[in-house]
């Protein structure tokens, strides 16, 4: 066992640092401080800024515009975005989800077209999954997409879609013929957004991230654009899914979240009230742990390997801690605690009040907590049904 | 990075597990305890079994910690915490804990304080050390500021006086390790526990444990008796008090996974309406949420390990360490009592049996939970620690 970094590793985290400290970076996180409301606080330049030097998708292939390095630069480069503040999501499902569905499956020729724009900062892309009547159940989706001699036309309602306004395109479940199973017939596509029957609309909800539903009515896409198998794309899900459930955008939420609070309870004193105190201590030790279980399993990827069990169990463990964080922060306050950043008088600059309103989607996204708990007794105790 | 525990870690791990398969299954440690309410009153086989005791020291495991120079094999603390986590599993009570943690203290004095010569037999297991440090109305282990056990000059040398409570194995082991007030301050003394003017009576608690109430009438020390400097305790004692709520702290991970392992064979065989109850999402997703707490609570307890074995270096002020301990004894502690609750729980009214093991694992839970520091006090510690390092 051995829980320490390496000297490179350590010196990227310093690099990172220093570049998220420089004047051009925080003038404009100052400025996304100060986002209307409805306006989500995202920063495509920043990105850009990174993908100078390779270091928004730092463990792709050189070639494809990352830096050559591994699984755990790309986790430091995540810690160091979320203790900055520089807004992530657009980063996550563009870098994190759909580039690494196109490292494990995309053609060479998708690879060139996409990946090096995406690590850039030139290209974002959303994920399309979820439909009206199709959420944890995914392969009940009812999306269709039909060969028409040419390419496909896809039609069906895609909803609660985070950074899609933000994207150029969207990677889409649907499904292509009625296969023996649910299981059977589904296929991905990566869809051009800003095209005729693609119709995009905002669903207002009580978080800072907007949901989108997308339409697709007719709206066309070339077989190029097929993600992996054509009608076989079920499996691939399931193992991006995996691999994508360290925890790790949880984690560094709740480490962000929970720093505030230790900050501004050292300023009021209230960090030395045991009323406080013994509840910000007992939730830094489960944030602590989180860390760990996020940072095994990053470990486990960098070596090519990956406990299934353990990742959901980091998932479940980093996002259920933060209704707890959350609460504290707001309850430690008072009233105030429920000011709003537009507010003026915020305490936290209203980033506890904004996570009360957030925490909520945390354990539903990406595999809802009571997901989690059955693939742990499931496939981890072996038990239940 | 890399969490995985090296061969010689997974082989140690092994190596007690199979010894406790072997040679301390359940039945075993249930016909180890004595009956509730029998006070002093040892059945045969009750209490400890030195036979036991000399086969799980030949494993091995009390060389450790230890240096080289006395003896010492080197995994470190977190060898230590594989031994811990495999001890709680197995809910085997022996002086084990102890004997490292004063072990540690004398490590510390060096050469040429009290008990230096003892390590060998300490590595062996034929030297074994409780620590005498609560007494009544000083409930909180981490403080050695208002001991009423003194000890004053008498001639060349002291004596010692005054009630040590909650000593364990107290009638079983060869020293005591007592804290006690001194002119120059809070000291330790490593006395044989068959000294003159020293009083055993067995406690009679939840966990049907080795606990002891020991009287110090007057009881001579020597300067030689001293482990550290006079007056010095507490500088040594906050450290090893750290390493032990490590140590501790991995103890409750395996009663905790001893306990559900426990509850999950039990749920998959038992039927109800037809069908095994763990098949109902009432039931397994309960232990899923459990195995997933123990799963954090034993990435804490690791990571408290590490920091431990890089605390011998004299680098670091300890303050993570002490820090990371505390968080990851009380977290233990609170998850020792809702893993054993709920395992008496899914197991109806067959849990509260004599012959069945979760009651076992709810007792010992009472009290391993407080043993080292209640999460109370834990928390009061944890804090003062992050107030201190808190931004400005």
């Amino acid at each position: 066992m051995d829980l320490s970094f390496s000297a490179e590793e350590d010196e990227f985290r310093q690099d990172l640092r220093a570049f998220f400290a420089e004047e051009r970076v925080q003038g404009i996180l100052r400025e996304l401080e100060r986002c209307k409301p409805r306006v989500e606080a995202h920063s495509q330049q920043i990105y850009q800024w990174l993908g100078e030097r390779g270091w928004l998708a730092p463990n792709w292939p050189v070639e494809y515009g990352g830096a050559g390095k591994t699984a755990v630069e790309a986790a430091i480069l995540s810690e160091e975005m979320a203790r900055a503040g520089v807004p992530d999501t657009v980063h996550v499902n563009t870098v994190e989800i759909v580039g690494l569905f196109l490292l494990l499956a995309g053609t060479d020729e998708q690879k060139k077209r996409f990946l090096p724009a995406m690590a850039r900062g030139d290209m974002v892309v959303s994920v399309l999954y979820t439909e009206p009547n199709s959420g944890s159940d995914l392969s009940s989706l009812s999306t269709r997409a039909v060969f028409d001699g040419d390419g496909y036309l896809l039609y069906g309602t895609k909803i609660y879609s985070l950074t899609t306004q933000f994207a150029q395109y969207g990677l889409a479940a649907t499904r292509t013929r009625g296969g023996m199973s649910k299981y059977d017939g589904i296929t991905l596509f990566l869809v051009p957004l800003r095209e005729r029957g693609v119709g995009i609309r905002p669903l207002w909800n009580i978080s800072d991230e907007r949901f989108n539903e997308v339409v697709l009515d007719g709206a066309w896409v070339s077989p190029d654009n097929i993600v992996g198998p054509l009608h076989g794309a079920w499996e691939l899900i399931n193992t991006a899914l995996s691999i994508e459930r360290t925890g790790l955008d949880y984690y560094v939420k709740m480490r962000r979240w929970l720093d505030a609070i230790i900050a501004r309870a050292a300023k009021t004193g209230r960090l030395e009230d045991p009323r406080i105190g013994h509840e910000i201590v007992r939730l830094d030790a489960q944030v602590e742990a989180g860390r760990l279980m996020v940072w095994d399993i990053i470990s486990q990827l960098q070596r090519g390997e990956l406990d299934n069990v353990q990742a959901a169990m980091s998932k479940w463990y980093n996002t259920e801690v933060g209704r707890h964080i959350a609460r504290l922060g707001v309850d430690m306050e008072g009233l105030a605690g429920t000011l709003s950043r537009w507010d003026g008088e915020a305490p936290m600059g209203g980033l506890l009040e904004a996570a009360y309103r957030e925490c909520p989607g945390l354990t539903i996204s990406a595999g809802t907590s009571e997901i989690m708990l059955y693939v742990i007794a499931a496939v981890g105790l072996e038990i239940g049904d | 990075m890399d969490f995985r525990p090296s061969d010689e870690l997974k082989m140690l791990k092994t190596t007690c597990a199979r010894f406790f398969a072997a040679k301390f299954p359940a039945d075993a440690g249930r016909r180890a305890e004595r009956d509730l309410g029998a006070g002093s009153q040892r059945g045969p086989g009750q209490g400890f079994d030195p036979a036991l005791w000399k086969a799980f020291a030949d494993l091995g495991v009390l060389q450790l910690t230890l240096p080289e120079a006395a003896g010492g094999a080197g995994l470190g603390q977190g060898g230590a915490a594989v031994v811990a986590e495999e001890i709680g599993r197995a809910l085997y009570q022996s002086p084990w804990a102890d004997t490292v943690t004063a072990a540690d203290i004398i490590v510390q004095a060096g050469p040429a304080g009290a008990g230096w010569a003892l390590l060998e037999g300490v590595a062996a297991g034929a030297c074994t050390i409780a620590m005498a440090v609560r007494e009544r109305g000083q409930d909180d282990p981490a403080a050695l500021s208002a001991l009423r056990v003194t000890a004053t000059a008498a001639g060349d040398g002291f004596t010692i006086s005054g009630q040590k409570l909650f000593v364990p194995f107290g009638e079983a082991v060869d020293r005591l390790m007592v804290a006690a007030a001194t002119p120059h301050g809070p000291t330790m003394f490593l006395v044989p526990r068959d000294r003159a003017g020293i009083e055993v009576r067995r406690s009679d608690d939840t966990g049907r444990g080795e606990f002891c109430s020991i009287d110090f009438a007057a009881t001579p020390a020597s300067r030689a008796d001293i482990a550290g400097a006079p007056g010095g305790a507490a500088g040594p004692y906050a450290a090893a008090l750290a390493r032990a709520r490590v140590r501790h702290a991995a103890y409750l991970v395996g009663l905790c996974q001893g306990a559900l392992d426990v509850t999950i064979k039990y749920t998959k065989e038992r039927e109800q309406f037809g069908r095994a109850i763990a098949s109902f999402q009432a039931i397994s997703f309960r232990l899923a949420a459990l195995a997933a707490r123990i799963d954090a609570a034993r990435h804490l307890a690791g990571y408290g390990a590490w920091l431990g074995d890089g605390s011998n270096d004299g680098s670091d002020d300890l303050h993570d360490l002490r820090r990371i301990a505390a968080g990851a004894l009380a977290m233990a502690g609170e998850l020792a009592r809702d893993v054993t609750a709920e395992s008496m729980q899914m197991h109806g009214s067959f849990g509260f049996s004599e012959e069945a093991e979760p009651q076992r694992y709810y007792r010992r839970a009472a009290v391993d939970a407080l043993l080292l520091g209640t999460p109370v006090q834990l928390r009061d510690e944890a804090m003062a620690l992050l107030a201190a390092r808190a931004p400005a």
